[in-house]
Formats: C-alpha cells, sequence, structure tokens
C-alpha cells in the first residue's frame, strides 16, 4: 500500500494538483505531464524506491495514468 | 534503364501494389511470406538507387554493413560493461557519415558527398542510434543481424520515413495480425492512399506547379525595388507553409499505407497539425515520428542527465536550455545553412516562450473559451508558417542571392 | 460478412479505376470550344494555352475567323491600344493574331510548341518577333522549365519520319534539359533520335497512348485560367481607334498616347513601367548593359531550328526585328555596335535560306513613342510594324522558296563573332 500512497504523493507534486480523483485518466492526453515532467518522475521515482527506470523502458501506453504508473513501480521493486 | 522513385506517379503505384498483393493474399490468410518480402524490397530498393545514382546505392551499402557492425559491436560490447565513454563513442561513430554529409557542402566536400550521401541517410541514421541507445538502457538485449538489416532497410519509409522504432517493429514483423485486424489495416491503407492523393498530387501540386512560381516571380521582382522586401512574402509564406504540409504529408500517408498492405503498423506522422493550440501541441502534431525521435533521445535523455547530475537545479532552465538544445540540433540536422539554424532557434525560443505562457496561464487561471482556443489556434497556425518561412531558405535568395 | 467487407474496400477503388481509364481513353471530346472561348484565348498569354494544343487547333481551324500565329515574347504582352490584335479587330481585317509567347518564351520552346500545331503552319501564314535580348551568352534556357510541355514534345516525336540534323540537334538540346533527363521515357526515345535511331513500332505506339492521355488532360484542364483580355484591354481599345484604317491617323493618335503616357521620365519609357521598374534603381542601372553581348548564343542555332521548321511546312512568315530603346541604351551604356552586329548575324541567317519577308526596325529605336519601355515596341512601334503585317496578312500566303543550311545549327555558326567579312564567308 505504502508504494501507491508514495507514487501519489510524487505525481502530486509534479503535476501540482491532487490527482487522486482521476486515477484512470490519460495524463499525456490531458496535458498534466510533458517531457519535463515525465523525466522528474522517473528520476523521483528512482530515488525513491531505487529502482532503474532508464528513458528507453519509458512507454507511454504502459506508464500514462496514475495507476499503470503504480502497477509498473510495484512490478520493478517484485 | 528503369528507375523507380519513392511514390513519385502512377506507374510507381501500380508496380508496387502489384508486387505486394502475394505479400497481402499471403497475409490475408496468416501467412506472412517473409523471403518474398525480402526479395521485393531488395528489387525496390535496387530500383531506387540504379543507373544515374548508382554511387548512392554502394555509398548505402557501406553505410549499412558500417551500421550493422557497429551496433553489433557495441551489442556485444554491453554484455560484458557498460563505460559511458565507449556509449558516447559509438553514437558519435553511429552519427559520423550523418554528420560528414551535412558539412560536406558548406566545406565543398564534393567526393564525400558522392562517397557516403544516398538518399535517406538521416532516417536509416535515427533508427540506428536509437538502437545503440536503446541497447545502452538494456531494453534492447541481443544484435539480431537479420532483423536489424530488416528494420534498417524496411522498403516504404527508406527515403524520408516515417521513424519507426525497433522494438515495435520487430513485433508486428515477427507475427501475422489476425484476419479482422488485417482487413482493418487494409481499409486505412486504401484511405490514406487516397488521401495522400489529393494531398500530394491535387492539392501540393496546384501550390507549388500553379501558384508558388507566379508568387515567387512577384516577389523577387518587388523585393528588387525596395531592399529586399515586399509584401509578396506574405502570400509565400502561406503557400510554401501550405505545401511542406501537404507535400510531405502526403509522402508519409503513401509510406504508412504500403506498411499497413505489408502488415506492420508504422506511426501516424501527422495529426491535423494546423489545428494545434500551442506550438508544444504543434510539436506532438506534426512530423511526429521526428519530433518524438529528438523528445526520447534527446530532449529527454538531456533533461535526465542535467538533473541527475544535478549540474542546474532549476527546472524552468533545465527545460528552456533543452528546448534551445533540442530545435537547434533538429535545426542543424536539416543542412548547415543559416536559415535551418535560423529555424532551429525560433522553434527553441518560441518553445521557452510558449512553457513561460502555459506557466502563466496556469497560475493566474486565465478565461478559457471557444473563442481563446479559436485564437490560439490562428496565433500557432501563423507562428508556424513564419518559421516555415524562414525554413523554405526563400529569404535566402531574396536577400543574399 | 468478410468477403463483403473486402468487397467493401476494393469495389471503390475499382469503380474509380474504371471511371478514369473510361474518362481518359474515351474517344470522344468532352469539352466545347466556343468562339469566345478562342478569342479570349488568343490574347490570354496563358501558359496552358500556350502549352496544350486543344484551343490551339481549335483556333487554328475555325472557319469563321483567320487566326494567324504571331510568335513572339515579352512585347506580345503590351496590349495597347495599337497592338496588332486590336487593329486587326477594329478594322475588320481577314485575319486576327493568336499571340503565341509572352516574357520568357524563346526559340527553343516555339519549335516545340510548332510541334503541335502543324496545320496551323503547313501552307500557311505565321509573324516571328524576335528579339535581340534572347541571343545572350548563357542562361539562354533559364525559362524554358515553365514553358515546358510533355505534349509537345510527344507530338515533336509523332512528327519525326526520318531523323533530320535538327531533329538530332533538338533531342541534344532537350537531353540538356532536367526535365527531359529526369524522366526514363523521354530520355531513352530522345537519346535514340540523338543516336540517329528510328523509333520502333512499341515506341511509336505508346508515344500515340501517350498523346492520348496528354490530350484529355489538356482538354480537362487547360481551360482552368481564364483570361479577360479581351474585354478589359481590346474592347476600350477598340472605341478609341480611329474610324478609318489609315496609318497616319493612326500614327497620329498613336504619338498622342504616346506622349500622354510619357510624362515622368527622359526616356520615354511608359510611365508606370518607369515607376516601378525603374525608378527605384536609375542610379545602378546607368551603364549597366555595357558587357551585355548578343552575338555569341547557342540560340542562333535554336532559330535554326525554327526556320526548319518554318521551310519543312512552306510556312509564309513574317520576320520582324525590334529596336532597343536609344535612349534607354545609351543610359545603360549597351554597345551599339554589338547590337547591329548581332542583328546582321541575323538577318544573313534568315536572306541566304530565302526567308526575306523581314521588316527590320532595329534603327528606328530613337523615333518618338516607338518603344513603350527599354525593350518592347509600343505605340508608333506598333504602327510601323502594322504597315508589314497588314499587307502581308491581307495578300494572303504566297508560295515560299526555302533552302535550309543545316550549317547553321553548327557551334561554328553560334560562337561566330559577326563582322561583314566572315558573315558573308560562312557557307
Amino acid at each position: 500500500m505504502a508504494v501507491k500512497e508514495d507514487v501519489i504523493d510524487i505525481l502530486n507534486t509534479i503535476i501540482g494538483e491532487d490527482i487522486t480523483d482521476q486515477m484512470d485518466d490519460d495524463f499525456f492526453d490531458s496535458g498534466l505531464l510533458d517531457s519535463m515532467a515525465t523525466v522528474e518522475l522517473l528520476l523521483d521515482l528512482e530515488s525513491k524506491f531505487d529502482i532503474q527506470a532508464p528513458v528507453s523502458e519509458f512507454n507511454r501506453d504502459e506508464w500514462n495514468t496514475p495507476n499503470k504508473v503504480i502497477a509498473k513501480v510495484e512490478s520493478l521493486i517484485g | 534503364m528503369l528507375n523507380l522513385q519513392p511514390y513519385a506517379d502512377p506507374k510507381y503505384f501500380i508496380i508496387l501494389l502489384v508486387a505486394l498483393l502475394p505479400l497481402a493474399i499471403g497475409l490475408y490468410f496468416g501467412k506472412r511470406l517473409n523471403w518474398y518480402e525480402v526479395v521485393v524490397s531488395v528489387i525496390f530498393i535496387f530500383l531506387m538507387f540504379d543507373g544515374h545514382k548508382y554511387h548512392e546505392g554502394f555509398a548505402l551499402i557501406g553505410y549499412i554493413i558500417w551500421q550493422w557492425l557497429l551496433v553489433w559491436a557495441y551489442t556485444l560490447y554491453r554484455k560484458k560493461n557498460n563505460h559511458a565513454m565507449v556509449f558516447y563513442g559509438a553514437v558519435v561513430l553511429g552519427i559520423l557519415p550523418l554528420v560528414l554529409v551535412k558539412i560536406a557542402p558548406g566545406a565543398h566536400w564534393t567526393h564525400v558527398t558522392s562517397l557516403l550521401g544516398f538518399l535517406g541517410i538521416s532516417y536509416l541514421t535515427f533508427r540506428s542510434v536509437a538502437m545503440i541507445m536503446e541497447t545502452r538502457d538494456g531494453a534492447i538485449k541481443d544484435f539480431n543481424p537479420w532483423l536489424f538489416l530488416r528494420f534498417m532497410l524496411f522498403m516504404p519509409t527508406i527515403s524520408s520515413g516515417p521513424i519507426d522504432r525497433y522494438r515495435r517493429f520487430i513485433k508486428d514483423i515477427t507475427t501475422v495480425p489476425d484476419r479482422t485486424k488485417y482487413i482493418s489495416m487494409l481499409e486505412k491503407a486504401v484511405w490514406y492512399f487516397f488521401l495522400g492523393f489529393l494531398y500530394k498530387f491535387i492539392i501540393s501540386h496546384i501550390l507549388v506547379d500553379e501558384l508558388l512560381p507566379q508568387i515567387t516571380n512577384f516577389a523577387l521582382q518587388d523585393a528588387h525595388l525596395h531592399n529586399g522586401w515586399t509584401w509578396w512574402l506574405i502570400p509565400y509564406m502561406y503557400t510554401w507553409g501550405l505545401d511542406l504540409f501537404f507535400d510531405f504529408a502526403g509522402y508519409s500517408l503513401f509510406a504508412v499505407a504500403t506498411s499497413y498492405v505489408m502488415g506492420i503498423e508504422l506511426p501516424m506522422n501527422f495529426n491535423k497539425p494546423f489545428l494545434s493550440k500551442n506550438l508544444k501541441d504543434f510539436w506532438n502534431r506534426w512530423h511526429m515520428s521526428l519530433s518524438f525521435w529528438f523528445r526520447d533521445y534527446i530532449f529527454m535523455r538531456l533533461v535526465f542527465l542535467i538533473m541527475k547530475k544535478k549540474w542546474i537545479k532549476n527546472r524552468v532552465t533545465v527545460s528552456n536550455i533543452a528546448y534551445i538544445v533540442n530545435m537547434l540540433i533538429m535545426g542543424c540536422w536539416h543542412g548547415l545553412h543559416w536559415y535551418y539554424i535560423a529555424y532551429g532557434l525560433f522553434q527553441g525560443v518560441g518553445m521557452v516562450i510558449n512553457d513561460a505562457w502555459l506557466r502563466y496561464k496556469k497560475k493566474h487561471n486565465f478565461p478559457h473559451n471557444k473563442f481563446t482556443e479559436a485564437l490560439a489556434i490562428v496565433i500557432t497556425f501563423n507562428v508556424v508558417m513564419v518559421s516555415f518561412l524562414l525554413f523554405s531558405g526563400f529569404l535566402d535568395t531574396l536577400w543574399f542571392k | 460478412m468478410k468477403k463483403r467487407g473486402l468487397w467493401w474496400i476494393f469495389g471503390p477503388v475499382v469503380v474509380a479505376f474504371v471511371l478514369i481509364f473510361a474518362l481518359f481513353l474515351a474517344p470522344f471530346s468532352l469539352n466545347h470550344i466556343t468562339h469566345k472561348n478562342i478569342r479570349n484565348a488568343s490574347v490570354s498569354f496563358s501558359k496552358n494555352t500556350f502549352k496544350g494544343e486543344a484551343i490551339k487547333t481549335a483556333a487554328f481551324s475555325d472557319h469563321s475567323r483567320r487566326y494567324v500565329p504571331f510568335f513572339g515574347s515579352s512585347e506580345l504582352l503590351r496590349l495597347d491600344t495599337m497592338h496588332p490584335s486590336m487593329l486587326a479587330a477594329k478594322y475588320h481585317r481577314n485575319y486576327q493574331p493568336f499571340l503565341l509567347g509572352q516574357a520568357g518564351t524563346e526559340s527553343l520552346t516555339h519549335y516545340l510548341g510548332m510541334q503541335e500545331m502543324t496545320p496551323a503552319l503547313h501552307k500557311k501564314q505565321a509573324v516571328f518577333i524576335i528579339s535581340q535580348q534572347w541571343f545572350t551568352k548563357k542562361d539562354t534556357k533559364l525559362f524554358f522549365p515553365e514553358f515546358y510541355s510533355p505534349l509537345q514534345t510527344v507530338d515533336w516525336l509523332r512528327n519525326i519520319n526520318h531523323i533530320t540534323p535538327t531533329d538530332r540537334f533538338i533531342a541534344g538540346r532537350l537531353l540538356e534539359q532536367k526535365q527531359i533527363k529526369d524522366s526514363d521515357f523521354y530520355a531513352t526515345l530522345i537519346t535514340k533520335i540523338s543516336d540517329n535511331k528510328p523509333l520502333s513500332k512499341t515506341d511509336i505506339n505508346l508515344l500515340s497512348l501517350r498523346h492520348r492521355l496528354l490530350l484529355r488532360d489538356d482538354q480537362l484542364f487547360s481551360n482552368f485560367s481564364r483570361s479577360n483580355n479581351w474585354d478589359k484591354r481590346v474592347e476600350p481599345a477598340l472605341k478609341i481607334l480611329p474610324k478609318q484604317d489609315s496609318a497616319s491617323s493612326l500614327l497620329r493618335q498613336a504619338t498622342k498616347i504616346g506622349e500622354k503616357e510619357t510624362t515622368n521620365n527622359d526616356f520615354q519609357i511608359k510611365n508606370s513601367f518607369y515607376r516601378y521598374r525603374v525608378k527605384m534603381r536609375l542610379k545602378q542601372l546607368a551603364q549597366s548593359q555595357k558587357s551585355f553581348d548578343y552575338r555569341q548564343s547557342d540560340e542562333y542555332a535554336d532559330f535554326q531550328a525554327v526556320l526548319a521548321e518554318f521551310a519543312k511546312q512552306h510556312t509564309d512568315v513574317l520576320f520582324i526585328i525590334q529596336p532597343v530603346n536609344q535612349r534607354w541604351a545609351h543610359y545603360t551604356g549597351l554597345n551599339q555596335d554589338m547590337y547591329y552586329q548581332s542583328v546582321d548575324k541575323i538577318k544573313e541567317q534568315l536572306t541566304t535560306q530565302g526567308f526575306n519577308n523581314i521588316a527590320d526596325f532595329s534603327h528606328e529605336g530613337n523615333a518618338n513613342y516607338f518603344m513603350q519601355d527599354t525593350i518592347h515596341l509600343g505605340w508608333n512601334g506598333w504602327v510601323a510594324a502594322d504597315r508589314h503585317i497588314n499587307p502581308f496578312l491581307t495578300n494572303g500566303y504566297k508560295p515560299t522558296n526555302y533552302h535550309i543550311n543545316n550549317n547553321y545549327l553548327s557551334r561554328e555558326w553560334q560562337n561566330l563573332m559577326p563582322t561583314s567579312d566572315n558573315l558573308e564567308q560562312f557557307k
């Protein structure tokens, strides 16, 4: 459970608004996350969870909603 | 000798589709005729570079061997080690032929141009350099010499893209779409071919062959009298800019349609770019396979590097620098002329301003309605057109020739 | 369901192809050209008309009006009151000019254009206006791409019965052009001509198929650019021309108009031309033509090809040699000796081959209101031209007696620096 809250925390800081009510919305489509913010997200996740998330791994179709990001992080930790 | 330039005239389409027919029938019945596809592709590539273009054909062969050895060697190395310098070295060697070809015209190295240059070199470079970078990231683990060649030499896109990604491409080429899926791809292919005909052979023809020569003449005559300035620059700008879209989008549609017939879902290159609401939006809709390549392999990597090494703390500064570097490189890639570089700078500064505006807008809760949206589209369209005027090189003709 | 799916996708494509083939290969004409269309086209200067065949064929086979081809370049665009088109219309002469040419058309372009209107030339009359400015040393074919027409190339190839030196020369010239080089089809056929090899049966069949496609293309699309020159330029002129067709009253009127329209400069250049094209750069233009040279040019050989075609068709031609505006030539430093030597070279080329209908105005560049601007015939110039054109065309066709000398196609002639001695010696 802790992973989910931490990821939401990171996303909220980067995006600058609360995203808990839009967990399945595509944040690239809505323009909430741009390439710049994406890199920040990757770096924050990297340092927070001590995982390797290189830019190549970052496939926009697999990382485009908060829930997908959480799933992805969980799989990388596991 | 028969020489076929891709998508140039009705003859090409007829020959192409007849040649692809067995392949399509195979896919329809769930079989990918790999060998047939390879033979057809080789013949078409040969016909592109034969006759008086034979030296380009040799340059292509040399280039492919070079990249093949390079990517292979780097993959072998990466399995054992991962030094940054070796990675940078491999990237430099990968782009070296392209860099030489781009410098050659300005430096008057005619032998370099004829030895190394061929139509499509830059698009092939994007593909192989991306492979090196993904190999470093560990996303690509093995080198498959055969798939590498099929990826690099994928016939529909060899001359001008769209730029595909290796991992995406091999997923398609090693499988067969099921029948419903393939039928829907064929349906799209037909639609794209005909939309492409409209774009390239009707609209672009009217713009370039009917309108542009007249406008160019008026502009040159008038500018002669008024120190290089003329109102004719305005119609020139719109005509040339619109043509750039219709010509290139038409070409891209042909490439995508052809690859759909071959059962490969090539990414699209354009998505109604002139409806963009801002410059950032524009680059998500214009020459998408190129701008995404630059986003993923230059912009994001540069930002990642700067932030990870903590060279610069302020994220706004980081993104501004990355935007300008990104767009300048894109400008240089088009060729080392002042107007391409100016175009890159224009786009880079445009992105910086655009970003500042978006931040300001978010902070101040700016009104947002149908009218502001329409205004945004109009402004973006015109900013883009001005950048295309720079890009056209016409100002160079007007002022320095 | 699935079979139906494929049919829904490809059915429309098949139908489209069938329709296209029907449209292009249907053996009947799809457009109707009226007398008014032809009249408008005769003064339109439209590139489509110039490159195409449909309108020209209609014009030169029109029985209600005798259209005579007027070949030339930018001077034809000077549709002022005394222009041959106006005079013929106003005084109901038994001919009406069909203007072929505009800024940038030179001999090679005209030669190809003649190929698609041979019936209009065969034992008929024509007027050909020469500008010395065509005969430059470099870049003579700068405008060729703008006027290049595949239809004319096909016509030329189809017209070749046995290959003549002119055909080989033209083949060589065409093979220098990018449009030809880039097209395998044309390049292959034209290389054959250049190598003196006759075209095969297949070649001829392919050519006639292509001719049909291009002609249909021409019929369908060449009408797109409509011109209102007739209503805007010719009709008003008809109202102010004198009632009587007399040279003296025309000259009076021409002088009056010329005076009125050349008030803002000392060169007798039309006001608007001076204002827009000269005034701003007047200083830079001083002595700017000092190094101009019309004596050595490949254009002489292109011109020879035109003469050969006239001879082949037994066309009765009147040649008009345009002067340059003397006041302007003096200001820009154009070398007078050079200019007259180039005129002599052309006249030599014409007269030695039996082309004796020449209206040489090269010495009239100083006459009042003879030129409309720097190098183009104007008011009084057109009246003077009419004194040759009117009797020539009104009296009708006279049998010709031309004897073509192919040496005029040679490099030697192109590069001959003309003096009165070596012109006579050239054989």
